[in-house]
């Protein structure tokens, strides 16, 4: 035990012993954490330990505290190479907004050109961008574009070995999610399938993965997936992941379908709105999740925020009739992407053309248009909101590295395992088919 | 309610109810090991930080009446917000670090959890050279290599920052 002054001694925490130390860092958001590894080398040690990022990320997830941060969004862009019908161009900047100067600031993590990969994105967990391929043959990777990460997920030979090759995937969803007793990351993937070549019947699988290992073990699908389709991406918090999941028959009841990540359980959260799809969006916001409503016709957006996570309660927080917002310009909200940003949700219309900025703070509430303009690229757009982690993918296995030929149309090739760590993120190989 | 008396460093006498001195496991040590109507000494301990202590306990069983809730068993961080709000007013720097010290000695568990809170808390949005002064480090680093990190993470380094 270390011996005290204790004739008031300044305060210097580093003579603390080394479990109430760690106590205090443990608690720290992302930020600080970062910042303090500029104060000593020998605290730069600690926080970088994977130890500590281990302690510090199971004592933030499960209390959703991470959450707390300001998002960075995202912006994606893609769009036609000129004179290919294969290849598209994919660019991802960083999108800041300054509040007090209201300007957007647009600046490029990457950008290229590659054959199709990659499509659609699976999910976001905190910084981690999920991508699944345009064809769904059950292939995904995991990235990290903010520190420039990629890592091939182990594929599944579960669905083969079931139904053999034959098979067609119709829908292949993903979540990811931490389980905070095993300190583990794992990924659920839902995959729907038709055997070839009748089509007749369709087969919904379950499978788990545990990030780090390579196999893949199915698990029991929810009664309600069987019937139903998943919407949009997946959407985490507290450790778990949600989708929303529209019925397939003439019903099309939507339902919030969940996954447990300790108990490897599907179950289902009460969705409180009775608007159909599309009108609906499941997204992060403050330290919860939220359902936005912007049914067209009621001229109105509302926002239902989940108020206790454990009982499951949702209360409807915010009423915003389209014309108290003062918009000059007429955005469709029934046709637009949203998500969350800092003190509140953006919203980014059909073309991608403009985004609009709702600040929910009771103090403060207001809404704010901004165009993106034109600038170098002109595809589809569409926004994805990050949240800092510590998080490496370095520990769940070798990294996706570029090819020796380097330059931006060489691409990754993904075939066998490649080892290493991106250097560049110019070579960022996925194409995004929107 | 058996109450047991504790002597601080400085000669001072306290007085606490059983169950709350259990609360502390070096109290609860000695209980065992001793006789419940003798003094226990608390050499590592001044009176101004039992009386904290006692403010903590005293404040946890207002909240458990209004609230309902058992506290101390379900260490309900978030149950604290309103008190540590209170607590943390007149705490300056150097005082919550001995009471980081004595708690620890004591072996409180959940008032311990609530000070490593409320230190996070003061380190957040303290500028790096406050937070050398509040650890107690010497800056080892070379400009070029301060230089390195502010840039690798210049996202963090965003935004409001408080000097000490």
């Amino acid at each position: 035990m270390k011996t005290r002054n204790k004739n008031k001694a300044k305060t210097r925490l580093m003579d603390l012993p080394i479990e109430i130390l760690i106590e205090i860092l443990k608690r720290l958001p992302i930020k600080s954490v970062c910042c303090i590894r500029c104060v000593s080398k020998t605290l730069s040690n600690i926080v970088y330990s994977p130890f500590f990022v281990d302690l510090h990320t199971r004592f933030l997830i499960p209390t959703n505290s991470l959450a707390g941060a300001a998002p960075q969004l995202v912006l994606r862009h893609v769009e036609s190479y000129p004179g290919s019908t294969t290849r598209k161009l994919t660019a991802l900047e960083s999108l800041n907004y300054d509040e007090s100067e209201g300007k957007l600031t647009l600046s490029e993590i990457f950008s290229t050109s590659q054959r199709e990969f990659y499509s659609d994105v699976a999910f976001v967990f905190y910084d981690l961008i999920c991508f699944k391929k345009a064809y769904m043959d059950g292939n995904c990777i995991l990235s990290n574009p903010l520190c420039g990460e990629v890592l091939r997920v182990p594929t599944s030979n579960i669905l083969y070995t079931k139904f053999g090759k034959d098979i067609t995937f119709f829908d292949d969803s993903y979540g990811m999610g931490f389980d905070d007793i095993t300190s583990t990351y794992k990924i659920v993937r839902i995959s729907r399938i038709y055997e070839r070549p009748s089509y007749s019947k369709s087969y919904v699988v379950a499978q788990l993965l545990v990030l780090g290992t390579s196999s893949w073990r199915e698990i029991p699908v929810h009664p309600v997936i069987y019937c139903a389709i998943p919407w949009d991406k997946s959407v985490c918090a507290y450790g778990d992941m949600h989708w929303l999941f529209v019925d397939e028959g003439e019903a099309k009841g939507v339902h919030i379908v969940s996954f447990d990540f300790k108990k490897e359980k599907f179950y289902l959260t009460p969705n409180p709105v009775t608007s159909r799809m599309p009108y609906l969006h499941l997204i992060t916001l403050g330290e919860s999740i939220a359902i936005v409503d912007t049914y067209f016709s009621s001229m109105k957006v509302e926002i239902w925020v989940m108020k206790n996570y454990n009982k499951k309660e949702w209360k409807r927080e915010y009423i915003i009739n389209h014309h108290m917002l003062g918009l000059d310009v007429d955005f469709r909200f029934h046709r637009a992407n949203c998500g969350e940003m800092e003190y509140g949700m953006y919203f980014i219309d059909e073309k991608g053309e403009n985004l609009l900025f709702l600040d929910l703070r009771p103090s403060s509430m207001k809404c704010v248009a901004c165009p993106i303009g034109r600038k170098k690229w002109n595809g589809r757009r569409r926004i994805l909101s990050l949240k800092r982690s510590l998080i490496s993918l370095k520990k769940f296995g070798d990294l996706v590295e570029e090819p020796e030929s380097g330059g931006q149309s060489a691409g990754a090739d993904l075939g066998g395992g490649e080892i290493g760590q991106l250097p560049n993120l110019d070579f960022f190989f996925l194409v995004m088919l929107y | 309610m058996k109450k047991i008396s504790v002597r601080t460093s400085d000669g001072q006498e306290f007085e606490l109810e059983e169950n709350l001195a259990m609360e502390s496991a070096t109290i609860k040590t000695s209980l065992d090991a001793f006789s419940r109507d003798d003094i226990i000494l608390l050499p590592n301990v001044n009176s101004w930080e039992m009386v904290k202590i006692i403010e903590f306990f005293t404040k946890v069983q207002e909240l458990e009446t209004k609230f309902g809730v058992k506290f101390m068993e379900k260490k309900e961080g978030r149950f604290l917000e309103a008190f540590q709000a209170e607590f943390d007013k007149d705490l300056s720097d150097d005082n919550l670090y001995c009471l980081l010290w004595t708690v620890d000695y004591l072996g409180i568990e959940v008032l311990l959890e609530n000070l490593c809170h409320l230190m996070a808390e003061r380190t957040k949005n303290k500028t790096v050279e406050s937070c050398r002064n509040l650890f107690g480090v010497q800056h080892d680093y070379t400009p070029e290599e301060e230089a390195e990190i502010r840039e690798d993470y210049s996202w963090a380094f965003e935004g409001p920052e408080i000097e000490e």
